[in-house]
C-alpha cells in the first residue's frame, strides 16, 4: 500500500468528489464528512512522507510509472523530492483545514466541496507529477474551478451596491462589462491572467518536447539525456519563468491576485494563497532549474530586482487597503517576493530557505484568510475602518490572530522564522541591498498587519456588531487549532524538515553551480 | 493503404449497405404510415438499430491495420468506372459513429418539440443520416459526390419547414446555394483526378482505363501543375462545408434560423474536415505541402476570428456557431501540421468538438425551450433553478474549453504538439485560442447559470426531464470516457492516419516545380520565403528535385 501513497494522495480527493456526486445535498453532515474524510487522508500520507523520506539518498521518491500514450510518450509519473514534499504537506493540510472552515456553507454545499476538492487535488497533481504532460494537465485543471469557486461562492468588494447600477455597471471593467469590483470580474480576471500565463508555459514545454530529441514528456529523461538546443535554453528559461510567474504572482504579473483573494470565499483564499500561488514557484524550480541549470544562473538575477517591487509595492498597498482581504491579499503578493529572492540567490541555505518559507507562509495565510473569512461571516463587512473592537465579542479568534500575525512576520518559534532567516542569511552575500530591504519589509508587515489588528480586534466596538460570536463550536476552533499548532511545531522541531528539503535543493544547487556537490551550509542549526 | 477486407471475412452480413439503407426504408415506410405517435417510435427504433449496428462496427473493428474494413464493391456504371464500392477505415469509424449517436439523441430531443408534420421531420432526419453516414462510407468519388449533393435536400426542408427562426426561408436557400458552389467546383476537381488517371492508366496494361475508386485513384502519379488545381477546388469544396474563414456565413443564419435538428448535425459531424483529411491530404500531397502555410494562416485566422466574434455576441445559437467555426479552425491546424501526431490530434478532435458542440447545442436547445429566446441577457441565475441542468451543461462548458480531464484536452495537446512540430509559430498563435475559449464560455455560462434570478420567467422554469437527462448524461459520460482514456480511439485512428502521414512524407516535388522546399522544414522555408520573396530558395539542398519533402 505504501507503494502508491502518492496515488492515495492524489487520488483521495478524487474519490471524494465521486462519492459527493451521489450524496443529496439534503444530508448536510454527511456531505461534510465526507470531504473531510477526503481531506484527512491526504494529510495523514503526507506526514507519512515527511517522515519516511529517505534524505540521506536523496532523489525523486515514492515512484509510481504507468504508461498512458506510448505514442505521444507520455506517462503517469508521480514521485517527491525535498521540495515537492512541504508543498504537499501544506496542500493537504489547507484542504483538511479548509472543509472545516467551510462548514457553515448552506448555498449548494455539495458542489462548494466538489470543486474545493478538485482544486486542491490538482494542486497535489502538480506537485507529484514528474511528467511534463500531467504536470500542465493538472496545472490547468487547478485555474478553471477557481472561476466557478469565486463566480458563485465568492463576494463582492466593498462599494459593489454603489455601483451596481446599471449605465456605471456598463463603464467600468475589463473588456467584460462587469463592475470592476463584483466578484464575476474577479473570476474573470483570474482566469485570464492564469491561462494566458499556463498558455506561455506550455509553449516552453512543446519546445523542449519537439527539441529534446526524446520524444518524451518525462522530465527525470528530459534531464538527464534532453538535447535542447543550447541557445533556446535562455528563451525557455523566460517562458517558463514568467509562465509560471503570474501565478506566483511576482511583480508586475500580480494585479489578478488581491481581487482573486478578495472575491473569494474563505477556505478558496486559504488555497489559493497557501498553495495555488506556490505553484508558480515550484513548476519554475521544477521544469526551469531543473533543464536550465546555465539559464537559471543567467536570469535568476532578474528575479531579484522584480522580487524587490513585489516586496515594498505589495507591502505599501497592504497598508493603505481599507478591506482586510485585500490586506491580506497585498501582504501574500508581498511575501512571495521573499521567496523569489531566496530562489534567486542560488545556494542551498537560500534555497532551502525558499521552500521552507513556503509552507510556512501557507499556514500563516491560511490562518489569516480564515480569521477574515470568519470576521466577515459575523459583522457581513470587510471594511476596516467601519470594524474595531470585535476582542470583547471574539477573544479566541483575536488570540488566533496573533499567532497569525506572528507566523507571518516571522516571530520566532514559528517556522516562518526560520524560513525568513534562512532566505536572509543566505542572500546576504550575493544581494546585500535586496536583503537590506527585504528586512525593511518585515518591518512593514509589522505594521500592515498590526494596523488590521487594532482596526478590526481593538478600539470602539460599533454597537451594530454586537451580534457578533466567537468561535466556540469545537469545528470552528478546530483548523485554527491545527495550523497554529504545526506551525508552531515546526519553528520548534524544523530539523526533519529542513533535512527533506535540503535532499531536494543540493542537487540543484549543485548542477546550477557546476562545480560538484556544495558542503552543506551549517549556519545555526 | 491499398488493403482492402471485405464484410464477408469480418462478419456476417453486408454491415454498410445496411447502415445506409436501414433508415432510406425507414423514411419509406414512415411515409406510408398514418399515425404520428407510432411515427417517432419507428424513427427512435430506427435510429437506435443504427446506433448498435455502428457499435458493431466498432467492436469488429480490426485496429492496427491501415486497410479499408468491411468493404462492399460491386460494379454500377462499368464502362466509366463508376462502383457501388463502400467500405471504412480508422478515419471514419468514429464519425460514422457520432452520426449515428447524434441522430438518435435528436430523435429523442425531437419527441415532442417539433412542429406538424412530425412525420415529414423525421423523415428528413432520417435521409440525412443516411447520406451523412454515407459521405463516410463511400469508397467512389461518384457515390461520394451523390450522398453528397442529396444531403443537402433533407438539410434544405429541415431549415425551411421546421426552422425557429423568421428568416428561415433566406438561410434555407443561403445554406444551398453556398454548398452547391462549393461542391460543384469540386466535381470539377474531381474530374481532373480522374482524367488525369485515364491518362496513367492507359499506359499500364491490364488496367481499367477508367475508374473513379478512391483507392485506384492512390496509385496514379499526378503532376504537380494538376494537384494544385485539384487540391484548390476541391478544398473550395470542403472549405465551404466546413465551414473554414471566409466561407462560413451561411452557417450562423442556418444554425439561428434552422431547427434544433440542423444545428445538432451541423456543429456535431464535421463533413468538411473529413474531405481534407480523406482526400485533399492523400491525393494531392505535394501541393497539401505547398498549400500548407496557406491553409495554417487560413486556420489560424479563422480560430481567432471565431473565437473574438464568439466573444462579442449576446446571442447564444450565434456564439456557438462561431465557437464552432474557431473549433473548426484548430481541426484545420491540426490536419495541416501534416505530421502524425498534428493529424491524429485533429481527427480525435472532430469526435471532441463534436461532441461537444453538440452537446453545447442541446444545452442550447434545452434553454431556448424553456424560456423562448436565445438572447443571454434574458437569463441569469439559472443554476438555484435548475442544479442538474447547470451541472451537466458546466461539465459541457468545461470539455468545449478543453479542460484537462475532459476528452477535447487530449485532442488539443495533440494538435498543439502536431503545430508546434510543424513551425513554432503555429503553435504560438493557436493556444491564444485556448485562453479567448476559456473567456468567452466561462462568460457566457455566468450571465446564463450564475447570479441573481431576474425574471420571472426565469425563477418558473423547470429542470431537465427524463429525455433531456438521457441526452446530457450520454454527453457527459463520453466526454468523461475519452477524456481519461482515449487509447480505445487511438489505438483505431493511428494505422490510418499512418498511411496518410506517410504518403505526405515519400511526396516529391518534381524539378519543374515553382518553389523548391526544405525537406527538413517546408513550413519555416516557405514562411521565410513569404517574409522575403528576394531570398535565395538555393542553398537549403543542394538538388531539390532529389529529397524527398518532409
Amino acid at each position: 500500500m505504501m507503494d502508491h501513497i502518492l496515488s492515495i494522495i492524489l487520488f483521495a480527493p478524487f474519490a471524494g468528489v465521486v462519492a459527493l456526486f451521489f450524496i443529496p445535498n439534503e444530508k448536510p453532515l454527511l456531505v461534510r464528512t465526507t470531504a473531510a474524510i477526503a481531506g484527512l487522508i491526504p494529510t495523514l500520507a503526507s506526514f507519512y512522507l515527511l517522515y519516511h523520506y529517505d534524505s540521506a539518498a536523496g532523489g525523486y521518491q515514492f515512484t509510481e510509472q504507468y504508461v498512458w500514450s506510448k505514442d505521444l510518450g507520455i506517462s503517469f509519473f508521480l514521485g517527491v523530492d525535498g521540495i515537492s514534499i512541504p508543498l504537499v504537506l501544506a496542500s493537504s493540510i489547507l484542504l483538511f483545514t479548509g472543509v472545516f472552515i467551510s462548514w457553515h456553507i448552506t448555498d449548494r454545499a455539495k458542489e462548494f466541496y466538489i470543486f474545493l476538492l478538485i482544486l486542491a487535488a490538482a494542486t497535489i497533481g502538480v506537485y507529484v507529477s514528474l511528467d511534463l504532460f500531467f504536470l500542465y494537465f493538472f496545472y490547468e485543471m487547478s485555474v478553471l474551478p477557481m472561476y466557478v469557486l469565486l463566480g458563485v461562492w465568492g463576494s463582492h468588494t466593498k462599494g459593489y451596491l454603489e455601483m451596481a447600477n446599471k449605465e456605471k455597471r456598463d463603464s467600468v471593467g475589463f473588456i467584460f462589462n462587469f463592475a470592476s469590483n463584483s466578484k464575476e470580474y474577479a473570476a474573470m480576471k483570474l482566469t485570464l491572467f492564469l491561462s494566458a500565463g499556463a498558455v506561455v508555459a506550455l509553449i516552453a514545454i512543446l519546445i523542449i518536447y519537439a527539441t529534446s530529441g526524446l520524444h518524451t514528456f518525462n522530465l527525470v529523461e528530459l534531464q538527464a539525456h534532453g538535447r535542447v538546443p543550447k541557445y533556446l535554453h535562455g528563451i525557455l528559461f523566460l517562458l517558463i519563468f514568467f509562465g509560471f510567474a503570474s501565478i506566483a504572482p511576482i511583480w508586475p504579473l500580480h494585479s489578478w491576485s488581491p481581487v482573486g483573494h478578495a472575491a473569494a470565499p474563505a477556505a478558496v483564499s486559504m488555497l489559493h494563497a497557501g498553495v495555488l500561488m506556490k505553484l508558480g514557484h515550484f513548476s519554475i524550480i521544477r521544469v526551469g532549474y531543473t533543464l536550465f541549470p546555465e539559464a537559471t544562473r543567467e536570469w535568476m538575477p532578474l528575479a531579484a530586482v522584480l522580487c524587490v517591487f513585489s516586496i515594498v509595492y505589495g507591502g505599501l498597498v497592504a497598508y493603505f487597503q481599507r478591506d482586510t482581504k485585500y490586506v491580506i491579499g497585498y501582504s501574500s503578493s508581498s511575501h512571495m517576493g521573499y521567496v523569489f529572492l531566496g530562489m534567486a540567490a542560488l545556494n542551498v541555505m537560500s534555497m532551502t530557505g525558499a521552500v521552507l518559507y513556503m509552507f510556512a507562509h501557507a499556514l500563516a495565510t491560511g490562518m489569516l484568510f480564515a480569521i477574515a473569512g470568519f470576521v466577515y461571516d459575523q459583522t457581513h463587512t470587510r471594511d476596516i475602518p467601519s470594524l474595531g473592537g470585535l476582542s470583547q465579542k471574539m477573544p479566541f479568534i483575536a488570540g488566533i490572530f496573533i499567532v497569525a500575525v506572528a507566523a507571518s512576520f516571522g516571530l520566532p518559534l514559528t517556522v516562518n522564522f526560520i524560513g525568513e532567516l534562512m532566505i536572509l542569511v543566505g542572500s546576504w552575500n550575493i544581494y546585500p541591498v535586496q536583503t537590506i530591504i527585504a528586512v525593511l519589509g518585515i518591518g512593514l508587515t509589522l505594521a500592515y498587519l498590526f494596523r488590521m489588528m487594532r482596526g478590526v480586534f481593538y478600539g470602539p466596538m460599533d454597537p451594530h456588531y454586537a451580534h457578533a460570536r466567537d468561535a466556540s463550536p469545537f469545528v470552528d476552533r478546530f483548523p485554527l487549532l491545527v495550523l497554529a499548532a504545526t506551525s508552531i511545531y515546526f519553528g520548534f522541531f524544523p530539523t526533519q524538515f529542513i533535512d527533506v528539503i535540503r535532499a531536494g535543493v543540493t542537487p540543484l544547487i549543485a548542477a546550477i553551480q557546476g562545480a560538484g556537490p556544495i558542503t552543506p551550509v551549517g549556519g545555526p542549526f | 493503404m491499398n488493403l482492402e477486407l471485405f464484410w464477408n471475412e469480418q462478419i456476417g452480413f453486408p454491415i454498410l449497405t445496411l447502415l445506409i439503407f436501414l433508415p432510406l426504408a425507414g423514411a419509406v415506410s414512415l411515409w406510408m404510415r398514418k399515425d404520428p405517435r407510432g411515427a417517432r417510435v419507428e424513427a427512435l427504433v430506427l435510429s437506435l438499430v443504427e446506433l448498435a449496428l455502428s457499435l458493431l462496427l466498432f467492436v469488429r473493428f480490426e485496429s492496427g491495420v491501415p486497410a479499408m474494413q468491411f468493404v462492399e464493391h460491386i460494379s454500377w456504371i462499368a464502362p466509366l468506372g463508376i462502383g457501388y464500392h463502400v467500405g471504412l477505415d480508422g478515419i471514419s469509424l468514429f464519425l460514422v459513429i457520432l452520426t449515428t449517436l447524434l441522430t438518435a439523441l435528436t430523435v429523442i430531443y425531437s419527441w415532442d418539440r417539433v412542429r406538424e408534420p412530425l412525420r415529414g421531420y423525421l423523415i428528413c432526419l432520417l435521409i440525412l443520416e443516411a447520406t451523412m453516414i454515407g459521405v463516410f462510407i463511400s469508397l467512389d468519388l461518384v457515390l461520394f459526390f451523390v450522398f453528397w449533393e442529396v444531403m443537402l435536400i433533407p438539410m434544405y426542408f429541415l431549415i425551411k419547414t421546421w426552422g425557429s427562426g423568421p428568416e428561415r426561408d433566406y438561410a434555407a436557400l443561403k445554406y444551398v446555394v453556398y454548398n452547391l458552389t462549393g461542391s460543384v467546383l469540386m466535381l470539377v476537381g474531381f474530374i481532373i483526378l480522374y482524367l488525369n488517371y485515364h491518362d496513367w492508366a492507359v499506359t499500364q496494361p491490364g488496367r481499367n482505363p477508367y475508374s473513379f475508386s478512391y483507392l485506384q485513384l492512390l496509385l496514379a502519379p499526378v503532376p504537380l501543375e494538376k494537384q494544385i488545381w485539384i487540391f484548390g477546388l476541391v478544398f473550395l469544396g470542403f472549405a465551404v462545408k466546413g465551414p473554414i474563414v471566409p466561407f462560413h456565413t451561411w452557417l450562423p443564419s442556418a444554425m439561428l434560423q434552422g431547427p434544433i435538428a440542423v444545428s445538432v448535425m451541423l456543429s456535431g459531424v464535421k463533413l468538411g474536415s473529413y474531405g481534407l483529411l480523406r482526400f485533399n491530404l492523400p491525393l494531392t500531397p505535394e501541393a497539401s505541402l505547398l498549400a500548407a502555410p496557406l491553409m495554417m494562416a487560413l486556420a489560424l485566422f479563422g480560430l481567432i476570428y471565431g473565437a473574438f466574434i464568439a466573444l462579442s455576441q449576446p446571442n447564444l445559437m450565434v456564439m456557438m456557431a462561431y465557437a464552432g467555426i474557431s473549433h473548426l479552425g484548430f481541426v484545420t491546424v491540426g490536419l495541416f501540421a501534416m505530421n502524425q501526431v498534428g493529424i491524429e490530434g485533429a481527427l480525435l478532435q472532430m469526435v471532441n468538438l463534436g461532441i461537444a458542440g453538440a452537446g453545447m447545442i442541446f444545452v442550447t436547445a434545452f434553454l431556448m425551450d424553456r424560456r423562448g429566446s436565445f438572447d443571454l441577457n434574458d437569463y441569469g441565475g439559472l443554476a438555484k433553478q435548475a442544479p442538474l441542468l447547470a451541472t451537466l451543461s458546466m461539465i459541457i462548458v468545461l470539455a468545449s474549453l478543453a479542460l484537462p480531464g475532459t476528452n477535447a484536452f487530449v485532442g488539443e495537446f495533440m494538435i498543439l504538439v502536431g503545430a508546434f512540430k510543424a513551425h513554432w509559430a503555429y503553435a504560438t498563435i493557436g493556444v491564444t485560442a485556448v485562453i479567448l475559449a476559456a473567456a468567452y464560455l466561462l462568460w457566457m455560462y455566468e450571465r446564463v447559470m450564475l447570479g441573481k434570478i431576474e425574471t420571472p420567467a426565469v425563477a418558473a422554469m423547470p429542470d431537465l426531464n427524463g429525455r433531456e437527462a438521457v441526452i446530457a448524461f450520454t454527453m457527459v459520460a463520453l466526454i468523461l470516457w475519452i477524456g481519461l482514456y482515449p487509447a480505445p480511439l487511438l489505438s483505431r485512428m493511428e494505422p490510418s492516419v499512418r498511411a496518410v502521414v506517410e504518403r505526405l512524407e515519400t511526396a516529391t516535388v518534381p524539378s519543374s516545380a515553382v518553389v523548391r522546399i526544405d525537406p527538413d522544414n517546408p513550413h519555416a522555408y516557405l514562411l521565410k520565403m513569404m517574409a522575403d520573396p528576394g531570398a535565395d530558395p538555393g542553398g537549403i539542398g543542394a538538388n531539390p528535385s532529389e529529397r524527398p519533402v518532409r
